[in-house]
């Protein structure tokens, strides 16, 4: 596992992403329709608690929805060829930076959405270094974890239905906690108290991603 | 919700017929119910191991 | 052959602390007083005590805010019932009122409908010194009373399916590092079975006496979305299993899943709780006195300890006896 191969395999990314433009505009749209549905179904929201859940349940289906198709370009041929060229090590470091990056966009972007729909009425006494942080270091945490699930559902050979099982009672714990320190945030309690779940957080992730780099080589032997 | 309501709550609801049976002898029932689940769950099982087993049987014999 | 040693030690210690958890009678305690509520001038009031050996010859004292009042007249109806005649005095303040008879005590018994400020000190007497009620009890705790017992039953639950998860991924970690995958792979997959049979039981067990306890058959508790998640992760397990015909593959998927569920779930069910400073009504979490702070607790922990013990082993040798089954059924079928 070196530097380089990661950075080339994220350069690699990239540049699949910008012949597949259509795969971002679909993870937009699909944000955009989301919020829109909620927006119809109770116009303006006022309380923070519903603003908060509405948010997070929306990004965590964009996020199943976003990083299903990771690993599934690797499908024969191509995965072989990556096999052989770099250490899978740094696949799954490179994966779980470029899906966490395509997270926090994602989660930015809804953001805005929700902001623009369904009121900013939620915000107004935010603390909001701590809430951006929060969405931040939520949206890596979805795509820590979602990251070594996708994976392995692809390799079982079977797409979203799969993922959604598995997936969803492991983002749970993550979900919890972010939820969590969003709410907090959005209710404008102080930074003492909710740097307490930001930091749980940012430790969950590490314990996640060393699983995923400590995990991912057994899944790519054959 | 603190204990304290959640108890109250109880205390105010009407007993019903599970409430009835659930809290007579100091609440001994409970702990009866509780048992006889685990003794049944048990029971259960071995039912399951019995049929696998059966199966088993029946395929060496042919 | 000594093998087996633990599968007798299992059938000992379940037997002997299934018996001793429903044998051990409950500590004395007063459980209630009608009526519940009291003013200033006479009043005649019985006392309900459970497991108790009431007698005439016992201290009796009311107190209230600091104040202490004794009853005229006691008539002990029979060892579990009394009946006390007062004259409450007239500085009856609106705090409640505490009942101890003898050695034991009744904190809160009374409502007031009194507001005045203090009363002198009435000369009680000192009184026989009541009987103890000797030999070992657990802790009779209000709301629980007999229910106490269920920390023997359906706790132990909760522990075995821990350990078998455990064992399961203790497997999956020997099958994905070395030789003898499928083998490993059996094991696993039996560990898991059994524990998720031993997660249904603790629902079951567990809604019940939160029914009776509670009055409620769920509630948004910490514990109970560990357990319902512990129950969704590994039916996914079995659902990852199902979609994959090649064994080989399918040990190596899934013990993968395995070992990062079983990582995630630790930090679910014993780091989260803590971080979140979220309501539970169970013992030693969000405020609510501890499993430690029971003021007996070491004559629970005496029986819990050995029950325990004996599910974990109960379950590790169901899980052997599911994996020795299967190994027999797939030899067969080869």
């Amino acid at each position: 596992m070196r530097s380089n191969e990661i950075l080339t395999i994220l350069r690699l990314e990239a540049a699949l992403d910008q012949r597949q433009r259509a795969a971002w505009g679909g993870m937009l749209l699909y944000v955009v329709s989301a919020v829109y549905v909620a927006y119809l179904a109770i116009k303006s929201v006022q309380g923070a608690a519903l603003w908060n859940a509405l948010f997070w349940i929306i990004l965590l289906f964009a996020a199943f929805n976003a990083l299903t198709r990771s690993f599934q370009r690797e499908e024969g041929g191509r995965q072989l060829y990556l096999y052989t060229l770099v250490h899978p090590r740094s696949v799954v470091l490179a994966r779980t930076l470029y899906n966490a990056f395509t997270m926090v966009v994602l989660a930015l972007l809804s953001l805005l959405f929700h902001s623009l729909f369904l009121g900013t009425h939620a915000l107004s006494s935010a603390a909001w270094g701590s809430f951006l942080l929060a969405v931040v270091l939520g949206a890596i945490g979805l795509a820590t974890v979602l990251t070594l699930i996708a994976a392995i559902a692809a390799r079982a050979g079977n797409g979203l239905g799969l993922m959604a099982i598995l997936g969803f009672p492991l983002v749970l714990p993550m979900l919890l906690a972010v939820m969590r320190a969003s709410k907090l945030s959005l209710d404008g309690v102080a930074w003492s108290v909710t740097s307490t779940y930001l930091l749980g957080l940012v430790l969950l992730n590490v314990i996640t991603i060393t699983l995923a780099w400590t995990l991912f080589p057994y899944l790519w032997r054959d | 919700m603190s204990p304290f309501q959640l108890h109250t709550i109880a205390l105010q609801a009407a007993p019903s017929w599970l409430e009835h049976s659930l809290h007579g002898n100091g609440k001994i029932n409970v702990v009866v119910a509780v048992v006889g689940l685990i003794v049944l769950g048990l029971g259960l099982w071995m039912w399951r191991m019995d049929l696998r087993l059966k199966r088993m049987e029946e395929q060496q014999r042919k | 052959m000594k093998h087996w040693w633990w599968k007798i030690a299992a059938v000992i210690l379940l037997l002997a602390a299934s018996v001793a958890g429903l044998y051990v009678p409950l500590a004395p305690a007063l459980v209630h007083v009608a009526p519940d509520r009291l003013g200033a001038g006479s009043a005649e009031i019985l006392v309900t005590g459970y497991n108790t050996r009431f007698e005439e010859s016992m201290p009796v004292r009311f107190s209230n805010g600091g104040d202490e009042f004794c009853p005229q007249r006691v008539v002990v109806l029979d060892a579990t019932h009394m009946k006390l005649f007062v004259e409450v005095p007239v500085g009856l303040r609106a705090a409640m009122t505490d009942l101890a008879i003898g050695n034991l005590s009744y904190p809160g018994a009374f409502y007031s409908k009194g507001g005045g400020s203090g009363f002198p000190a009435m000369d009680c007497g000192d009184g026989t010194p009541s009987p103890t009620v000797g030999g070992f009890t657990f802790p009779n705790q209000s709301i629980l009373y007999e229910s106490i017992r269920n920390l023997h039953f359906h706790v132990p639950m909760w522990f075995a399916m821990i350990a078998l998860m455990g064992m399961s991924v203790w497997h999956s970690i020997k099958g994905l590092s070395g030789t003898g995958t499928l083998e490993h792979d059996r094991a696993a997959l039996s560990a898991v079975e059994v524990g998720l049979w031993f997660c249904a039981l603790g629902l079951l067990t567990g809604s019940l006496w939160a029914r009776a306890t509670w009055g409620t058959f769920w509630t948004n508790d910490v514990k109970l979305n560990g357990a319902a998640v512990t129950a969704l992760i590994y039916l996914a397990y079995l659902v990852l299993r199902g979609s994959i015909t090649d064994p080989y593959k399918r040990a190596r998927l899934a013990s993968i899943y395995n070992v990062f569920a079983f990582a995630l779930l630790v930090l679910f069910l014993f780091v989260v709780p803590r971080l979140n400073e979220i309501d539970s009504l169970h013992p030693g979490n969000g405020g609510n006195s501890g499993f430690n702070d029971l003021d007996l607790d070491n004559r629970l922990r005496i029986v819990f300890y050995p029950a325990v013990a004996g599910w974990v082993l109960m379950g590790l040798w169901m899980a052997q006896l599911r994996t020795r089954a299967t190994r027999l059924a797939e030899q067969m079928e080869l």
